[in-house]
């Protein structure tokens, strides 16, 4: 008997959370601890949301997704062509780390510059249910990995055209963009809050990205800049995500002081992020 | 167990407003407070709704109706006090969750059924009811961004009835279309209503209130400013309204016009005091309008009250205008002129006279 109970109310239940206390109850890790939660119930919802934005968004088009792709390829081969001559490097290696790292950038960038707008598109959403705000960063962070790996299929051919073999160092690739994803979803998410309490940052975030983009190691390589200015990467967090996956992707394996960056800024900007989000739960939507 | 239970929740939002900007309060809306930069749309509600309770919400525009419901969905945190909710709601507002322009029909009812807490499977089986209920046909495979009003509402209201929630939040404000799809609407909210076992309704319609209610709350800058068993309250609301009406009170007037009309629209006879009231205060907007005059004339006997001498007199110069040969008109024009009522303005006293002259 007991156990039918049971199983009648789990049916009854359904995967949306269907019990709240609002203003939410607890410090601010309690309250982020709970939405988290709720996000990962709504994960039908997110998973779907974040593909089926790639698909409408590249509706009538006949490249679809992969216009970017093709952007991309054509920045890469000028790119590649010029800059190797002016920074006198071997075209064929030049060419794999710019189109490379432009590639692992352009999720770095996406997962920055969308993810000010994340909450602000948001909008009907949140102001018909009661929905965790977590779940738009994670449905963010999936639709910026969906690109990528649109992306990604410049990688390969490119790497099959040059017959390089990047070897088993690519699997390190794998941890390194799961640490990259995880950068983002605390990234997007305090870049959502911010930009929908102040509609200048998703501006200011973009030309921040513009100015990083050269500012970063991507078109260069970092020993350019000598001993005396070597800091200017070393202190550079993007350079450090950057690395973790592009190492492997062109065969090397990543400095350990890339990998504790990596993660450093995971554990400190996770806590920081949820900690505010925590806090300012339940004033977010006054913000719309 | 579905429960509500709302304990002195306020609802503030922030705004910026110069403080130079203040002026009397506005005829709707919540308080404006320009000291703290906050306008109160929610003041102290405290309620508490249980299994079968059907709530009904009243209030004029901007009374705080929309935002009660947004607080009861966990949309709106309140800002002081607290609110607990257990059971699983469903909305119908003018906003859908997930629901994207981009989309297809079809795919719209797939977000937004999952964001209603549905699975694939439970979307897959209703989808082709949705649609046919939504009276789409092969927009569904169109992208909502080229729906006519009406079909978008059409789609929304099809998918938000198509969840079984144990607690139901209408805001009956939303349009629903033509008259057919209004009627069939209908029917299917009160199936849905028999299902869930709270709901909470916000209408301007009080006899749709009182036929749906147990309970009601009346709203006004909001705040709780009556509350009680749905028949009732909307009965002791009209009498409100007819009294402030009849104290020359232009709120009250207004109300009283716009009750009046509300029941018309419904095809429900006012009650001869409240079309009264109404009608003095159509008659503030057209007062040339001798149909309506007539109407009031006609009101206010039917009450077996006086017609006051202003309005008879009005009537009669009327009738004789359309017809100068009647007498009997113009021995009782006559006679009005005679008493010299107070109440007739000077100018319509010379209009009769002039009129008996010729």
């Amino acid at each position: 008997m007991v156990d039918l109970t049971i199983r009648e109310t789990s049916k009854q239940t359904g995967p949306a959370p269907s019990s709240f206390i609002s203003p939410a109850p607890g410090g601010p890790f309690a309250v982020a601890m709970q939405d988290i939660r709720d996000a990962f119930h709504y994960s039908p919802v997110w998973l779907h949301a974040g593909w089926v934005e790639v698909v409408w968004r590249f509706r009538r088009t006949r490249l679809g997704p992969f216009w970017h792709t093709l952007g991309l390829a054509v920045f890469v081969i000028v790119m590649g062509v010029i800059w190797s001559k002016v920074l006198k490097q071997d075209p064929v290696s030049y060419f794999q780390y710019v189109s490379t790292s432009l590639i692992i950038w352009s999720l770095i960038s996406t997962l920055a510059n969308d993810g000010t707008a994340i909450l602000i598109n948001g909008q009907y959403t949140v102001l018909a249910m009661r929905y965790p705000y977590i779940a738009f960063a994670f449905a963010h962070v999936w639709r910026s990995f969906l690109l990528f790996l649109h992306h990604a299929v410049l990688y390969a051919v490119i790497m099959v055209a040059t017959f390089y073999n990047p070897g088993g160092a690519l699997l390190l690739a794998i941890p390194g963009l799961l640490l990259v994803l995880a950068n983002g979803v605390w990234v997007s998410l305090l870049f959502g809050m911010i930009g929908l309490r102040r509609r200048d940052f998703g501006p200011a975030v973009a030309s921040g990205m513009q100015l990083l983009l050269f500012a970063t190691p991507i078109f260069w390589q970092k020993d350019l800049l000598g001993a005396q200015y070597a800091w200017v990467s070393d202190y550079n967090p993007f350079y450090h995500l950057l690395n973790v996956v592009r190492e492997p992707m062109l065969g090397r394996v990543p400095t350990t002081e890339s990998w504790l960056w990596a993660c450093g800024t995971l554990v400190l900007g996770t806590l920081a992020t949820l900690w505010l989000y925590g806090r300012k739960r339940d004033r977010i939507v006054y913000w719309y | 167990m579905a429960r509500i239970h709302v304990e002195h929740a306020w609802v503030e939002f922030p705004v910026a407003i110069a403080r130079s900007h203040q002026s009397k309060q506005a005829a709707t809306g919540g308080m404006i407070d320009s000291a703290r930069g906050v306008v109160t749309a929610l003041q102290d509600v405290t309620f508490d709704l249980r299994e079968g309770d059907r709530l009904g919400l009243i209030g004029h525009n901007g009374a705080g109706k929309s935002t009660m419901l947004r607080l009861l969905a966990g949309c709106y945190p309140p800002t002081r006090g607290r609110i607990h909710v257990d059971g699983r709601i469903s909305t119908l507002f003018n906003t859908t969750p997930g629901l994207s322009l981009n989309g297809t029909g079809r795919e719209n009812v797939l977000i937004c059924g999952l964001h209603l807490g549905l699975t694939r499977a439970q979307i897959a089986a209703r989808m082709d009811e949705i649609i046919d209920f939504a009276e789409l046909g092969d927009y569904i495979d169109l992208p909502v961004r080229i729906y006519s009003s009406g079909m978008l509402t059409r789609l929304a209201f099809a998918i938000a009835t198509s969840v079984d929630p144990e607690i139901l939040l209408l805001d009956e404000g939303l349009a629903t279309g033509d008259a057919k799809f209004a009627h069939r609407a209908e029917k299917r909210m009160s199936e849905l209503v028999t299902r869930s076992s709270i709901l909470v309704i916000a209408s301007h319609s009080e006899a749709l209130i009182a036929n749906m209610c147990t309970r009601c709350v009346m709203l006004e800058h909001g705040r709780i400013v009556a509350e009680g068993s749905a028949d009732t309250l909307v009965e002791n609301y009209r009498n409100a309204v007819i009294e402030a009406a009849r104290a020359d009170d232009q709120h009250g007037l207004r109300q009283a016009y716009v009750l009046a009309n509300d029941m018309a629209k419904r095809g429900e006879l006012p009650p001869p005091e409240l079309e009264e009231q109404g009608l003095r205060y159509a008659l503030q907007l057209q007062p040339d309008d001798i149909a309506m005059w007539q109407r009031l004339g006609k009101v206010i006997t039917t009450q077996g009250k006086p017609l006051p001498a202003d309005i008879e007199m009005r009537l009669l110069i009327a009738t004789l205008q359309n017809d100068p040969s009647r007498a009997d008109i113009a021995g009782r024009l006559d006679v009005l002129i005679r008493e010299s009522d107070s109440n007739i303005p000077l100018k319509m006293r010379d209009e009769a006279k002039a009129l008996l002259r010729a």
